[in-house]
């Protein structure tokens, strides 16, 4: 009598661990990024709330370098070639739309970044603003120096962001710059300094100490945005280019972003969409295809790039 | 009752300490220390099993809500509150077991506490590291446990040395 009671307890605890294992694998195996962001983002007013006033007192240990980095900025915005103001009477376009509205694809906003990680394989980057601020999914972050990662999910003072190091969650596609040799760019997980640029085609030429930037293929980057430089690559099966690329931006040291709004993603969609192959949008789960690099769309992409802009 | 709110208390101090100290500590993007797992460990010896297993899951699937893992956590610290018995028969004995009381280094001598420690963080952080990255370079996954590890079993034992004046008491 007292074995079979024994007995049950120990079965009793086994039962319970496996209930409860199951619960969690159930949790772990069906989750996607959404409510991955989702949940980063229910802890949000407690957790980033912190995080925010944390980010406050931090921020007065680095004005040196802060003020350094705003005046290196400065000297190079004004080192770029000045815009040409176009003529309104030159071009047919209609008079009651501001001009600098038709030019506009890209805006730029300044964030802070109050909670970001490297050493986890799917890490995730928090910024201070929010839906109230005009920040979106799918919005771009760019660092001074490259891309970092992309909005997925925002309440109304936060959001939180796919960083370009997450294994599974995070691909663009990347270009040699000054060739028009492309592949997908994502995070092997081994180095927070280095990510892959892959498959690109065994005739293209390139260097080690090439620069590596977005190509314009994306919903997302704005094209010709800075990555990293090449660090060595190699022939994969004699058919294409592994490239492990050296990220120009530290992402332990992040600490300024910009939130980039594509202004013309939703009509560049819509659009591709009634191609088609072409990539169908928000509802599509994978990252992989909201982050633009599916292989099979580029032409269209391209069309609609040279067609739309005069 | 008061022994109910003391733990309380630190399991939240814990979560509060991984959530804004541990999960940011990088050192080069290897280093992840899962220090509130101590809470597994250090809980009394006669802690009933099913108590146990929930504190287990539950503690696991706070830090997944709050660092957004989904499930991860809670997997690995399900599993150490299922092995804990185990590994305190094997290496602290099992008359410890009915006497109760809180595992120290003081209670039990630091070079079996440390033991008993490191088998404790290894059996967390083997799951937790395959898991994370299935597909991930075996070398790296290795050098992730070992590091985390060290690191991990060091910050569990300078942050248990507090308790160990307390734990005599009880």
């Amino acid at each position: 009598m007292l074995k079979l009671l024994l007995f049950l307890k120990r079965i009793y605890y086994v039962l319970l661990f496996i209930a409860l294992e199951a619960i969690a694998i159930g949790v772990f195996l069906h989750s996607n990024l959404y409510q991955k962001a989702r949940i980063a983002g229910a802890s949000d007013r407690l957790v980033s709330g912190i995080y925010d006033k944390l980010a406050d007192i931090g921020e007065y240990f680095s004005l040196r370098a802060e003020n350094r980095r705003l005046l290196d900025e400065i000297a190079r915005l004004r080192s770029l070639p000045q815009p040409v103001t176009p003529v309104l009477g030159h071009t047919a376009v209609d008079d009651s739309i501001p001009v600098a509205e038709l030019l506009q694809q890209y805006r730029y906003q300044p964030a802070r970044v109050i909670r970001n990680s490297i050493s986890k394989r799917e890490n995730y980057i928090t910024i201070d603003r929010g839906t109230v601020d005009g920040v979106e999914p799918e919005m771009a972050l760019i660092a001074d120096d490259g891309i970092v990662g992309y909005v997925v999910r925002c309440s109304d003072h936060f959001s939180v962001a796919v960083s370009i190091l997450n294994t599974r969650d995070f691909r663009t596609s990347g270009r040699i710059q000054g060739s028009d040799f492309f592949g997908s760019i994502y995070w092997d997980g081994l180095n927070h300094r280095e990510v892959i640029l892959d498959e690109i085609p065994k005739y293209a030429d390139m260097e080690v100490g090439d620069t590596v930037v977005t190509t314009n293929y994306s919903y997302i980057f704005p094209p010709d945005q800075p990555i990293g430089t090449v660090e060595s690559f190699e022939m994969v099966n004699g058919t294409f280019y592994k490239v492990r690329v050296r990220l120009f931006t530290d992402l332990a040291r992040l600490r300024r972003v910009y939130a980039v709004h594509y202004l013309e993603q939703e009509e560049r969609r819509a659009l591709e969409s009634t191609v088609g192959n072409a990539e169908t949008g928000i509802s599509d789960q994978t990252a992989a295809s909201v982050a633009g690099s599916g292989g099979n769309n580029f032409g269209i992409s391209d069309g609609t790039e040279e067609g739309g802009r005069p | 009752m008061i022994r109910f709110l003391e733990y309380t208390a630190i399991f939240l101090l814990l979560l509060i300490l991984q959530e804004f100290v541990f999960d940011n500590i990088n050192l080069g993007g290897v280093v992840n220390p899962y220090i509130y797992i101590m809470f597994i460990i250090l809980l009394p010896l006669d802690t009933p099993g099913w108590l146990l297993l929930m504190l287990g899951f539950g503690s696991g699937a706070a830090v997944d809500f709050m660092s957004g893992t989904a499930g991860l956590q809670t997997i690995a610290s399900t599993w150490l509150a299922f092995v804990r018995p185990t590994v305190v028969g094997l290496f602290l004995g099992k008359e410890l077991i009915y006497e109760g009381g809180i595992p120290t280094a003081g209670r039990v001598g630091t070079s079996r506490f440390l033991r008993y420690v490191t088998a404790l963080v290894l059996l967390f952080n083997l799951p937790f590291f395959i898991l994370e990255d299935p597909s991930g370079a075996v070398w790296m996954i290795a050098l992730r446990i070992v590091l985390s590890s060290i690191f991990s079993i060091g910050i569990i034992y300078f942050l248990h040395l507090p308790l160990v004046r307390t734990a005599v008491k009880a």
